[in-house]
């Protein structure tokens, strides 16, 4: 899938999205809905993709709030969905990258997702937009564009963003006033499994705050443009890094990979912080037998509610253990069937000790 | 100090987190800071725009004028929800409110006008007279220069696009 794959400047830009926020003309808005309304937007956005073989919907309302959450930690729905209590619903593309939130914020969200930095998601993300177009009013205005639930969102209800792998640049303490520069510049940096700069995984979503008054070619050039030199900054500081301390960063990097691979319970916030030593290990050569997609897939397979879903584990502890189990895999053949459980398909019955602390 | 969400119950989980440089704060009940953190780290986002946008619409109750439309007659929200909530009722209220939120809309995004894509059907018209405006632009060059060849052909355009 996408999120395993190691794309254009993988070293650091492990995603980018392209999300479009749209409403339907005639339905209220969010706040006004009515569960009839709700059930409305729904009915029109499958008949729009009707026909669409490739378009799977998913019913979001009637999943388990840790199936959910799954489908949230690879990115394919947003937080606000997981915990909606509106009638939610999900057009799946077969190879998950293209993703129709239904009753999201607005009514129709449109994403579509590509490892790496990747232009193509802004031309699929157009496309999408105007399969739904032909058969579905869009809430618009000339001077203020697409109109949307919130504000913030209006004109293309466009929101680019990437996801980068900044280890370097938090390591040389230069991330915040990076950052700052960049909220000069009109981009939103967030850290993405924390707070602030100091995220867990050095992981960072970059994307634009402004909708209104730029064309989405303009959004994605500066989006693009601005990516690219923040590529060329951590490469330079990886590269400083590694030839200042060579001995403490191959020591940090190695000790991470032996830690993950041989450690009997592992916590979803170690396992992230290892993995990103793993990362700069391989993209510095210091590891090379591990490949950036079996890192990834490592990644995504630790996260709790993935765990959850894959091997009905609930208490905290068992997924410390599990999720040791997973990280072992890193220096394993690339074969993955151990990684995607083999109880998967008597998971039917229904689980009583769900309330547990997923957190952990 | 009280829940930022609720409003109700004493704040006893406290949270804070650096954005752009700046600092953000929020302070929520265990009911509240539950229900907005059951699935961290990938969980509700409690810095979302909603929490810090209100100010931008310029006070709540305070607001409501007399002798201009406080409720949408599409929808039924007031302005003073939308203030509330950050969140606007439906398409219509963008025109009930135009004027009152334009000045929300140009504090947050810097511009007023859109510029990007038109959707296709609904907005044949709106594209049509944008195409006009840029071709009476390249006529009235063309004029200035002398190139009196190529305004003609751009006339002709002009009057294919009007329907003339």
């Amino acid at each position: 899938m996408w999120y395993t794959e190691n794309g254009n400047m993988g070293d650091v830009v492990l995603s980018t999205r392209v999300r479009l926020a749209r409403n339907i003309a005639s339905i209220p808005f969010a706040p006004r809905m009515t569960k009839k309304n709700q059930g409305d937007v729904i009915e029109k956005c499958r008949k729009a993709f009707e026909g669409d073989k490739d378009m799977k919907f998913i019913d979001i309302s009637s999943m388990r709030d840790y199936e959910r959450q799954a489908l949230a930690e690879k990115h394919i729905i947003s937080p606000e969905m997981v915990s909606s209590t509106r009638r939610t619903g999900l057009l799946l593309s077969g190879d998950e990258r293209a993703a129709i939130m239904l009753n999201e914020e607005d009514h129709i969200r449109i994403q579509y997702m590509s490892s790496g930095l990747d232009r193509n998601c802004l031309v699929e993300a157009n496309r999408l937009d105007d399969k739904l177009e032909a058969s579905v009013d869009f809430a618009f205005d000339p001077q203020i564009g697409y109109l949307t639930c919130c504000p913030t969102n209006v004109g293309t209800g466009m929101r680019a963003s990437v996801m980068v792998f900044l280890p370097a640049m938090v390591m040389s303490n230069s991330a915040d006033r990076i950052f700052r520069s960049l909220s000069t510049l009109g981009m939103t940096v967030r850290g993405l499994y924390g707070e602030g700069s100091n995220s867990a995984g050095n992981i960072f979503q970059i994307s634009n705050q402004v909708t209104l008054g730029v064309s989405e070619e303009e959004i994605w050039n500066k989006l693009e443009q601005i990516t690219g030199e923040i590529v060329e900054k951590e490469r330079e500081l990886r590269k400083k890094l590694y030839e200042n301390s060579k001995y403490e960063t191959e020591d940090r990097v190695l000790r991470s990979l032996g830690i993950l691979t041989n450690a009997r319970l592992m916590s979803g916030q170690e396992a992230l912080a290892r993995l990103s030593d793993v990362r700069l290990g391989i993209s510095l050569g210091i590891i090379k037998d591990v490949s950036v997609e079996k890192l990834n897939e490592v990644m995504y397979h630790t996260f709790p509610a993935t765990i959850v879903n894959t091997f009905n584990i609930f208490s905290a502890r068992e997924r410390d253990l599990k999720r040791a189990e997973i990280t072992k895999e890193l220096t394993k053949a690339p074969c993955s069937d151990d990684l995607n459980g083999s109880n998967k398909e008597n998971k039917a019955a229904g689980y009583a000790e769900q309330g547990d602390d997923l957190n952990a | 100090m009280k829940c930022q969400r609720c409003g109700k119950n004493e704040a006893n989980n406290h949270f804070s987190r650096i954005v752009n440089g700046k600092k953000e704060e929020l302070h929520l009940c265990s009911a509240c800071a539950n229900e907005e953190f059951t699935f961290l780290p990938f969980g509700g986002d409690p810095f979302g725009v909603n929490n810090f946008l209100s100010g931008l619409f310029g006070g709540t109750s305070a607001d409501m004028q007399t002798g201009v439309q406080n409720v949408c007659p599409t929808c039924g929200i007031t302005f003073d929800e939308i203030c509330q909530k950050s969140r606007i009722g439906c398409a219509d209220c963008y025109n009930v409110f135009r004027s009152r939120l334009a000045n929300t809309i140009k504090q947050i995004h810097g511009n007023a006008q859109h510029t990007g894509k038109i959707p296709g059907r609904a907005g044949s018209e709106i594209s049509r007279s944008r195409r006009i405006e840029k071709l009476e632009t390249e006529l009235n060059r063309a004029v200035m220069k002398q190139e009196f060849e190529q305004a003609a052909k751009i006339r002709d355009k002009i009057k294919e696009l009007r329907g003339e």
